[in-house]
């Protein structure tokens, strides 16, 4: 005799946290938990109303929004620090008030397609402390998800010294996204074709073959490796070439290695979740 | 060229001083704070000064800003 089952198992596949699966970033910064192993927080925040601040977790991988709008009610947020998953300690800082970007509006947290977004209107950035040599003659991997929200020029992130050396910078330009690495003559660059208004995740390369970028368009420049070494602070949300930038950043991994071979999967796994396209 | 409402330094020394100043007006950095300054100053390496940018309110610390002109870089 055949018992015929009652309850209908529900499966869900839940996709892994991306660096369990493609490990080894050397700097990764996101408002979802990115690695399992990852025990620490994912933003400090001070609020506007007494500036005092507070750590900021996570809930089943996600930005713990409750906490952020409990300990925000009424007021608004302000991003302090934002922790490095990588466990490499290359947290993205800023010390001052009025250059820190924004996650909470008047109680409200500020969101990009539905997700926790954080906000760089008006002069906000981070500033990461990384040796001169961290980009040096490295292979370089970086996935961003950002939304842009004028169509004018910005940094998203750059280092660089005085005179465009060592220059390592992502950015916008007129609305475009650009790639750059610039090294006295060993000078390359970038650029998507049509400018981007909308939320995109945006992936750059480089390689011992050239710049490659995809933002969504797919775009390669064949060049010589430049190095990268520079005294310059590492800028996250501006550029000391191309200023400000106008918009909103959820997710920054670098990896100084060439991710070409995963590129497409990191960017299945940034998808899921934040639903770009 | 560029123009902001500012206040401008002839020295980062003076810079310096004036950043602290709007901190102390502001009660930064709060106990148990990480936040140290509520503006931070720039240096215009084109023009050879530096200067901090008007916010909402910084008159009170700094007293009141003036239009200063700083030259962009013009390359990316």
């Amino acid at each position: 005799m055949i018992t015929p089952y009652s309850n209908i198992i529900s499966v869900t596949t839940l996709e892994a946290l991306l660096l369990d699966t493609y490990s080894g970033a050397a700097a990764a910064y996101s408002l979802r938990k990115l690695s399992a192993t990852y025990t620490g927080s994912a933003i400090r925040v001070r609020r506007e109303s007494d500036n005092t601040e507070q750590d900021i977790g996570f809930v089943d991988n996600e930005l713990d929004t409750s906490a952020l709008t409990t300990f925000c009610s009424g007021t608004n947020g302000f991003v302090m620090t934002w922790y490095d998953q990588s466990g490499n300690g290359y947290d993205a800082s800023q010390t001052t008030a009025t250059s820190q970007p924004q996650i909470v509006s008047s109680g409200s947290v500020l969101l990009e397609n539905g997700k926790a977004a954080i906000n760089f209107l008006n002069s906000k950035e981070f500033r990461i402390t990384v040796a001169n040599s961290f980009f040096g003659l490295n292979d370089i991997s970086a996935f961003l998800v950002t939304r842009t929200i004028s169509n004018d020029t910005g940094g998203l992130s750059q280092k660089r010294d005085a005179l465009l050396a060592g220059n390592f910078g992502i950015g916008v330009n007129a609305g475009k996204y650009q790639f750059q690495t610039r090294n006295g003559a060993i000078s390359s660059t970038v650029d998507s074709t049509n400018a981007y208004s909308t939320q995109q995740i945006v992936n750059v390369i480089r390689n011992s073959s050239g710049l490659y970028m995809n933002s969504p368009e797919t775009k390669f420049t064949s060049s010589a490796v430049a190095d990268l070494t520079s005294s310059g602070t590492w800028q996250f949300g501006n550029g000391s070439s191309y200023g400000i930038f106008n918009g909103n950043i959820q997710e920054k991994i670098i990896y100084l290695s060439d991710q070409t071979s995963n590129q497409s999967a990191i960017q299945s796994n940034i998808n899921s979740y934040y639903g770009v396209y | 060229m560029a123009s902001t409402k500012g206040y401008k330094y002839t020295t980062e020394t003076e810079a310096i001083a004036a950043r602290q100043t709007a901190a102390d007006y502001m009660g930064l950095p709060v106990p148990g704070g990480e936040t140290l300054y509520w503006v931070n100053y720039n240096y215009s390496d084109l023009d050879g000064f530096y200067y901090i940018q008007y916010v909402d309110g910084l008159e009170a610390a700094l007293g009141e800003p003036s239009d200063i002109t700083i030259t962009p870089h013009e390359e990316i």
